[in-house]
């Protein structure tokens, strides 16, 4: 194919056209931008190659090329046969088709008639197609963000920590008007257990230097009865030497990291004990379902005193606890009740003696004038019926008994019992009828009330009242009688807790079976396993969840440590 | 390196390489955490802790220094591209074990606001690489081989014919098609670069009035039914700059999140490890 192209260049002033001929052989004729192309066209709207034209049975065809279109005779179109006359607008520019003549197979001009004009000035300046900034550039959002966070979490707290008045009582509550007071508030990785919480914001009570650790003598200010959980002596594993409180104690996790409650933490040795402390006597432990059995600290032997500790079993031998005192339970607690000395019956309930204490915890101490001598009586002569031995010990009873009788004598008002009817003092016939008044007569009458006395005590009133409730020692040498001592328990699991209070709702009798108790040599605990029914370890489900530290504590106060070492 | 390989995704290169190292540092620390039986809750402060801690700190600042490297031009495209993976999935792997060193405690502290940077910067960054897998394709496909300024060439020559032809037709639609060609613009502020579709276009105003109005004139008129056609070709331009710019906001908008909380966690871990530090 052989077209002349016809390029109009400008407008001369008679109305025609500068114009530059191109001639181009090619079997298509292309359009476009690209140098590629037959016709190479400058308008950057046009593009690389927008349109080829080529030559079929005599006729013109035009065909877009990529995403583009033109219009013949003001249609728009992407392909079109186009024939002498027909004006095509290509883009800005336009093209008309000339008669052919002898030379050539097709004559078209072109003309640039739209060249780039206002409206892309225009439309460049109403728009905005840059994306450089979004209110800041990148670099300055950057330097905002840190400068903002540097500010909060490293200047501000450091002005507190710098403003804060030095040296006041640590405990005296923090005083909060300064300037940026709270700002350390950022630093606090999390809430102070609530027993530290009166520290309130007065970081340096326990963080005494910057950059160093919280020492343990910071702890050991106010926890000085802190101990040893075994005697490092025979369990030098157990040792706590060179360890820091915070290794176990973790602050600032509210009240969870405080105390540690994990039974994991104690039977990582406790299961397997003998393997991390061979001489020890304890019972394997992993979880309170396997709780080894109770095994009570029981009084051996008096004098010495030695103790035995004796398992609660229900297989083996019961545990005897040698109080030197007699006491059945059971008596006590008959359905019908117990005959009070004045002719009526009550029936009493574990309360009647055993008080809680003030909280609730333990019980209070049995007092034989609080809670029993309302029933047992200590009277000892039926002519002195309002006096009662004191309790206290048996040589303030025997002067009491003796002083009672010397009374008599030197009142001379005892009636003998032996001559009832008559009306007189039998001992002032006896001993003349006037007054005692000489010191022979007075002599007389010590002698027959220490008798007296002596006579007393060694008889029901005497020995038989005391041995009622006391185990009675008979004293070889001197051919006299005691009063066993008493030994009755603060404790018999010395190594663990119980707090009565949450279990006040239940009967006492749940777990003390006091009613079926013939003997004060009984060791009223329960079982472990009582405590089982209700109690699970820690991972248990369908039980009160109870790790170690609900009945042990970890340090052992009787074991200081030596706090020369801090 | 095959000529293969250039044209590898950064998020597969080498066969996942750097997915795999990640996925096997995440599963090591996974482990450790479960083996480890601190003493109490797990913490940032048990040796583990600060094992985790050293890690997610170093962690940080290698994925901080991609800024740098980037920069430095001089060293070869494709080492970049290494990088590049090794930075998306060492990030991800961060998530993983900032968390762990966490202990899953958080609170209003400098504490936590590291932590929850960590977890911002990070997101923003995988949205970038869903951004980067997503839209260069796409910005292709709209762009059909025209350049922005070529698109916004032929709509201003769309412009011109359509002032020509307006010249012929009722005095609502010539004022109506002056408007579309006086005050369609393109871009604008953020929101109008972001969501194109909420803006009020005199253009498509314009061809709404006529479609709606002056249908059945175009059936007549041959100046109607060409402006419609020249409508619809101009509407159909703007669209596709504008979804050009849209995308060319979203290939960069979320460095402006990645970036500066990158820094900011910069200066929130300096925060963490002092104030850790400082009141040990």
């Amino acid at each position: 194919m052989k077209v002349l192209i016809k390029h109009l260049l400008k407008k001369t002033r008679t109305g025609g056209y500068a114009q530059r001929d191109e001639v181009i052989d090619a079997q298509n004729v292309s359009f476009g931008r690209g140098s590629e192309c037959e016709v190479h066209l400058t308008d950057p709207r046009i593009l690389l190659v927008q349109v080829k034209i080529t030559e079929r049975s005599g006729k013109l065809h035009l065909e877009s090329q990529g995403d583009s279109d033109f219009q013949v005779n003001g249609q728009i179109l992407t392909k079109a046969s186009v024939k002498p006359g027909d004006k095509i607008q290509l883009g800005p520019y336009d093209i008309e088709i000339l008669d052919n003549d002898n030379k050539h197979d097709a004559v078209l001009t072109i003309e640039h008639s739209r060249p780039l004009g206002d409206e892309l000035v225009a439309l460049k300046k109403r728009s905005n197609t840059e994306f450089t900034t979004l209110g800041l550039s990148i670099r300055g959002w950057a330097w905002f963000l840190f400068i903002v966070i540097i500010t909060i979490g490293v200047l501000g707290p450091l002005t507190a920590f710098i403003t804060k008045p030095k040296g006041e009582d640590p405990l005296a509550r923090a005083e909060t008007t300064r300037l940026l007071a709270d700002a350390d508030h950022v630093w606090l990785p999390g809430p102070h257990s609530s027993v530290h919480a009166h520290f309130g914001d007065r970081c340096e009570t326990c963080h005494t230097n910057a950059f160093k650790q919280v020492m343990n003598k910071v702890c050991f200010d106010c926890h000085n009865n802190a101990g040893h959980h075994a005697d490092p002596s025979i369990f030098p594993s157990a040792s706590l030497d060179g360890q820091q409180c915070q290794d176990c104690h973790k602050e600032h996790s509210g009240d969870k990291g405080l105390l540690i409650t994990t039974e994991r933490f104690c039977t990582n040795c406790h299961s397997e004990i003998l393997e991390i402390a061979e001489n020890s006597k304890l019972k394997n432990v992993s979880d309170f379902d396997k709780h080894p059995q109770f095994h009570p600290t029981l009084i051996k032997t008096h004098q010495p005193e030695t103790f035995e500790r004796i398992a609660i079993d229900a297989n083996k031998p019961k545990p005897v606890d040698h109080s030197n005192l007699k006491f059945p339970h059971n008596k006590h607690l008959k359905e019908n009740g117990v005959r009070h000395p004045n002719g009526t019956r009550t029936v009493l309930q574990c309360g009647f003696c055993h008080e809680p204490e003030t909280g609730g915890v333990a019980l209070q101490p049995i007092s034989f004038e609080k809670h029993c001598s309302n029933c047992h009586e200590l009277k000892f002569e039926p002519q002195a019926p309002n006096r009662e031995m004191p309790h206290k010990n048996l040589s303030q009873a025997k002067d009491y008994v003796a002083g009672t009788y010397a009374e008599f004598a030197l009142r001379g008002n005892w009636i003998e019992p032996a001559s009832p009817v008559e009306n007189v003092s039998s001992f002032r016939k006896l001993i003349g009828e006037g007054p005692i008044v000489t010191e022979e007569q007075r002599k007389a009458a010590f002698e027959w009330a220490e008798s007296k006395a002596e006579e007393v005590l060694q008889g029901k009133f005497g020995r038989g009242l005391c041995g009622e409730c006391h185990e009675i020692v008979d004293n070889e040498k001197t051919k006299n009688w005691d009063v066993a001592p008493v030994h009755i328990p603060t404790k018999w699991l010395p190594k663990s807790h119980f707090n009565h209070k949450p279990h006040k709702d239940r009967k006492c009798t749940t777990c003390h079976n006091a009613r079926e108790s013939e003997e004060a040599t009984d060791v009223l605990l329960p079982s472990v396993k009582t405590c089982q029914e209700c109690h699970g370890g820690e991972f248990a489900t369908a039980k009160v969840k109870s790790t170690c530290v609900e009945c042990h504590s970890f340090h052992r106060e009787e074991l200081m440590m030596p706090k020369e070492q801090l | 390196m095959s000529s293969n390989n250039a044209h590898e995704s950064f998020l597969i290169y080498r066969g996942l390489k750097f997915f795999w190292l990640a996925i096997a540092l995440v599963f090591v620390v996974i482990v450790l955490y479960i083996w480890h039986e601190p003493l109490d809750e797990p913490n940032g402060g048990s040796w583990l802790g600060y094992t985790l801690g050293v890690i997610s700190a170093a962690l940080v600042l290698w994925l901080t220094w991609f800024g740098v490297r980037k920069r430095q031009y001089a060293l070869s495209a494709t080492k970049l591209k290494v990088w590049l993976s090794a930075h998306i999935y060492f990030g991800l792997a961060l998530v993983v074990i900032a968390t762990l060193h966490s202990g899953f405690q958080i609170g209003w502290n400098i504490h936590s606001a590291a932590y929850i940077l960590v977890l911002l910067t990070v997101a923003s960054g995988v949205f970038g690489v869903f951004v980067y897998v997503r839209y260069p394709k796409l910005m292709t496909k709209n762009r059909a081989g025209l350049s922005l300024d070529e698109m916004m060439g032929k709509i201003s020559e769309l412009d011109q014919d359509i002032l020509k032809e307006g010249q012929q037709l009722p005095e609502e639609i010539n004022s109506a098609l002056l408007k579309a060609v006086r005050k369609t613009s393109i871009g604008g502020n953020i929101f109008e670069k972001l969501s194109p579709k909420n803006v009020i276009c005199p253009t498509t105003e314009a061809r709404n009035l006529i479609e709606t109005k002056f249908a059945d004139m175009s059936l007549q008129d041959q100046h109607i039914s060409k402006v419609i056609a020249l409508l619809a070709k101009k509407t159909k331009l703007l669209r596709r700059a504008r979804r050009d710019i849209q995308i060319k906001v979203i290939l960069r908008i979320w460095l402006f999140f990645h970036i500066p909380l990158a820094i900011g966690l910069l200066g929130t871990l300096f925060s963490h490890i002092l104030a850790v530090f400082f009141y040990w």
